[in-house]
């Protein structure tokens, strides 16, 4: 069994992998570097934030005062800026796993090799959460590191599970792209979709807080499940995230499935 | 043995029906050419076999067996369609072929790429169309299969690497190798292909050996006599398809067959001349193409 097609799928993404990094931890220790100040100016932060309207806060994730260590990053790391980049990578990774192949007009010859389709997207697929773990524990150890410098106050571990959350969540979205692309052979489509809908549960879990009549339909949402501000507070849903690694290995058998069957345009 | 055997294989998009009740034999140690026009279905058929897409009619068995991952290795395979990894050098290609392939060796492949004068340290994006298609050759070779199922192999090459590559050809079907190989240059067929089917329109109209193929062709005949002679004489001659009148003293004939009556017949007047165009395939395949195209 060579590992061969895995390590050459990683090294294809290892420029999409090192932008998003760099993007989300020069993000990440900025936002760490100005803490200090807004901590020290909270006062002023707090009137500004009163004013803003509570939808607002709500998709931004702005649930406690920005003073507190919790508060700020939730709003200011896990909100948007996580999520963007481990869904990005994901997603967008994913998508080209196999249609970014067969888009290309590669997939042919490399289908002749005498590998299962199965094992092709298995493969493809262990590269985009090699690709996703490695931008996580990066971010894990940017994260612990700038709490004890910047003084944040919050325990380490929380700060990993609050990680490791964000990057559950972004899976089945990952599965999903990697889903559609066995299925269409078309990247642009294995992209859209799952961005679409993690948009839209994204604002589904985030607006249900506001909306009693929007709160039973959160449980529609990966978000709701990853519960990424609980784990940051220390009480993460284990069980939520045990659901979507499961959902993630019945769309990535699924996948299997459908590329299987496929037919390769040519 | 067939190597590749299709019993009434049949290809639909839809409506359209791209493949018809194809019964393809390819036999071990030969060099098959399958020849037809664009769009006549040999594409379809290679990545029919090549497992790339599904039959929706009849079945396929390569050395006797459905095709399973594990036969693919005995497999090279060349897409009519070829695109390479442009960052890939041609030897960073080869080792992870060989790696997929679990055949580390690449000597085959280096002494094929030097034959067709291929470097294999350029990226294949920075290659020339005719070298990317001596690169697609050499992967396609590379691992020393079985059989090789090669779609237009020969488009893009320059003379010089076309005549090595059939010389090459022939040497892996003399140790053993089968090839399958698709064009629509006749003269290739011809020149390199032991048997040859023809495919029109999705169907495989005859299925013979070249030689074979030409001794039942229509040949042409032409006579200069001495005198004028109708055309009409030798209408009625057996073999005889074709009777023209080309100029007074000038009949051309095409018959098929043995000649022996015909010329019999034309030496009971005062011939002066006679002329024989040998049929190639091109008659041959004009030949089909007319009767395919009168059936529709």
């Amino acid at each position: 069994m060579t590992t061969e097609l895995m390590t050459k799928s990683l090294r294809d993404n290892r420029g999409n992998t090192i932008g998003w990094g760099i993007a989300l931890v020069a993000s990440v220790a900025l936002q760490l570097a100005v803490y200090p100040a807004v901590r020290d100016a909270a006062g002023e932060f707090e009137k500004l934030l009163e004013s803003y309207p509570e939808s607002f806060k709500a998709l931004f994730n702005i649930q406690q005062s920005l003073a507190s260590g919790v508060g700020y990053l939730q709003g200011e790391v896990f909100g948007f800026l996580a999520p963007l980049v481990l869904l990005g990578i994901a997603i967008g990774q994913a998508a080209r796993a196999t249609a970014g192949e067969e888009k290309a007009h590669t997939l042919d010859l490399l289908l002749a090799n005498p590998i299962s389709r199965t094992r092709l997207l298995l493969d493809k697929a262990i590269s985009v959460l090699v690709s996703v773990a490695i931008v996580t524990v990066v971010f894990a150890v940017v994260l612990v590191v700038g709490n004890s410098v910047v003084g944040l106050g919050v325990p380490w571990l929380d700060l990993v599970l609050a990680v490791k959350a964000s990057a559950v969540v972004a899976l089945p979205f990952g599965a999903l792209a990697l889903l559609i692309g066995a299925l269409t052979g078309r990247p642009g489509l294995a992209i859209a979709v799952p961005v679409g809908l993690a948009l839209l549960t994204y604002l589904l879990d985030a607006l249900s807080a506001l909306s009693d009549g929007l709160r039973p339909w959160r449980v529609l949402s990966p978000f709701h499940h990853a519960a990424v501000n609980s784990a940051l507070s220390g009480d993460p849903n284990w069980l939520g995230l045990a659901g979507l690694v499961a959902l993630t290995a019945v769309l990535v058998a699924a996948a299997a499935m459908a590329f299987e069957r496929r037919e390769v345009r040519g | 043995m067939n190597v590749v055997s299709t019993h009434q294989l049949s290809k639909s998009y839809n409506e359209t029906v791209a493949l018809r009740d194809l019964d393809l034999e390819v036999h071990a140690g030969e060099v098959y050419g399958l020849l037809g026009p664009n769009g006549a279905g040999k594409t379809t058929t290679l990545r029919l076999l090549i497992d790339v897409i599904r039959p929706t009619g009849g079945s396929i068995t390569l050395f006797g067996e459905p095709m399973s991952p594990g036969l693919r290795g005995r497999i090279g395979y060349l897409p009519g369609d070829l695109v390479l990894y442009d960052r890939l050098t041609g030897a960073d290609y080869l080792r992870f072929c060989g790696a997929l392939r679990d055949h580390a060796d690449l000597g085959e492949a280096t002494r094929l790429a030097k034959r067709l004068d291929l470097d294999l340290d350029r990226r294949a994006g920075e290659l020339s169309k005719g070298n990317r298609q001596k690169l697609g050759i050499v992967q396609a070779f590379g691992h020393r299969p079985d059989l090789v199922i090669l779609d237009e192999p020969a488009s893009g090459l320059d003379p010089l690497a076309q005549r090595e590559f059939h010389s090459y050809l022939r040497e892996y079907v003399d140790s053993g190798g089968t090839v399958l190989f698709s064009s629509h240059v006749l003269s290739e067929v011809e020149q390199v292909a032991d048997r040859v089917g023809i495919l029109l329109a999705g169907c495989l109209v005859v299925q013979d050996t070249v030689a074979s193929l030409k001794a039942n062709a229509l040949r042409e005949l032409t006579f200069t006599f001495g005198e004028e002679v109708a055309a009409a004489s030798f209408s009625g001659v057996p073999g005889v398809r074709e009777a023209m009148q080309t100029s007074g003293t000038e009949v051309r004939c095409r018959v098929t067959g043995a000649v022996g009556e015909l010329v019999r017949a034309a030496a009971r007047f005062p011939l002066v001349n006679v002329t024989s165009h040998e049929p190639d395939l091109e008659d041959i395949f004009l030949h089909y193409t007319e009767e395919h195209g009168d059936d529709d």
